[in-house]
């Protein structure tokens, strides 16, 4: 399954709401991947098995995976634009496999 | 006879288990009433920059019991490197929190401050938010707060809720209109 992750500064609270946020949303249209909310500091390590990361803070980084804005997600501004990223990573990862 | 005697012991050191258990699940189900406090709401609240609120808010949280001496230091800290402001499409809203071990009990405290404040905005857009709210969230790691935050920010993106909030004259109609639209609210 595709593997979805999200971070924030410390893991606590913006996380996990977006997370849920985004869980709940794939799940109305039906599409199956993996979320996660991490730790910034173990970022690193989750990257290495994800397929898209969901950014909460200023990142000026590059990553190998497609980069999201979460903040969309507890905002509602861009919300939608966000969320297609998503599902184009995950259907796109699921092709792969 | 040592038989029945375990018997009862094991059936005494369950209960104690189970009440152990339960009473960690009623704060883990901490309802967000319990997290929402009249006392928590400050009003019309005067502050001359985002440092001075830190310390202002900080100082009064340390003195009502809620956080330890390092929550100043904690709190402005983590603003600095990942700055809590939101701009939604009704309003500027700042949710400064900061890690669990600088907390003594759980809480939400709600600021309208007299003058907007300046802060950073979360993520990766640019400008600063003024915020008219000021959510400070202590919340711990595990679990039940994350579907409180979860409503907190779809009641920041509902302009009915923002009005009240904004026109709100009493601590009292604050909690109440919160209550209000998280019993209503679907997350």
């Amino acid at each position: 399954m595709a593997k979805i992750i999200v971070a924030c500064g410390s893991g606590v609270a913006t996380s996990q709401a977006v997370a849920s946020k985004i869980t709940k949303l794939l799940k109305q249209r039906k599409i199956n991947a993996e979320v996660e909310a991490v730790d910034i500091k173990s970022l690193k390590t989750y990257i290495k098995n994800a397929d898209v990361y969901v950014s909460i803070i200023r990142t000026k980084e590059v990553y190998s995976i497609p980069v999201v804005d979460g903040v969309a997600f507890l905002t509602g501004m861009g919300q939608e634009k966000e969320l297609e990223k998503i599902i184009n990573a995950v259907n796109a990862a699921n092709d792969k496999k | 006879m040592h038989y029945i005697g375990t018997i009862i012991a094991l059936y005494i050191y369950i209960q104690i288990i189970s009440k152990g258990i339960h009473s960690n699940e009623e704060e883990y189900l901490m309802s967000d009433k319990e997290l929402f406090n009249k006392d928590l709401v400050f009003l019309d609240y005067e502050v001359t920059d985002r440092n001075d609120f830190f310390t202002k808010i900080s100082k009064l949280m340390f003195e009502k019991g809620y956080v330890t001496t390092s929550f100043y230091e904690a709190i402005t800290t983590r603003e600095g490197n990942y700055p809590t402001g939101l701009q939604t499409e009704t309003i500027g809203v700042a949710i400064p929190h900061t890690d669990p071990e600088n907390l003594k009990k759980p809480f939400i405290a709600v600021i309208r401050p007299k003058k907007e404040i300046e802060f950073e905005p979360m993520g990766m857009t640019e400008g600063l938010v003024k915020a008219k709210l000021i959510f400070v969230l202590g919340v711990l790691r595990d679990g039940g707060q994350v579907k409180v935050l979860q409503k907190l920010m779809y009641m920041l993106m509902n302009e009915t809720a923002v009005n009240k909030l904004l026109n709100a004259n009493e601590n009292e109609n604050v909690i109440e209109i919160i209550d209000e639209f998280f019993e209503n609210v679907e997350i």
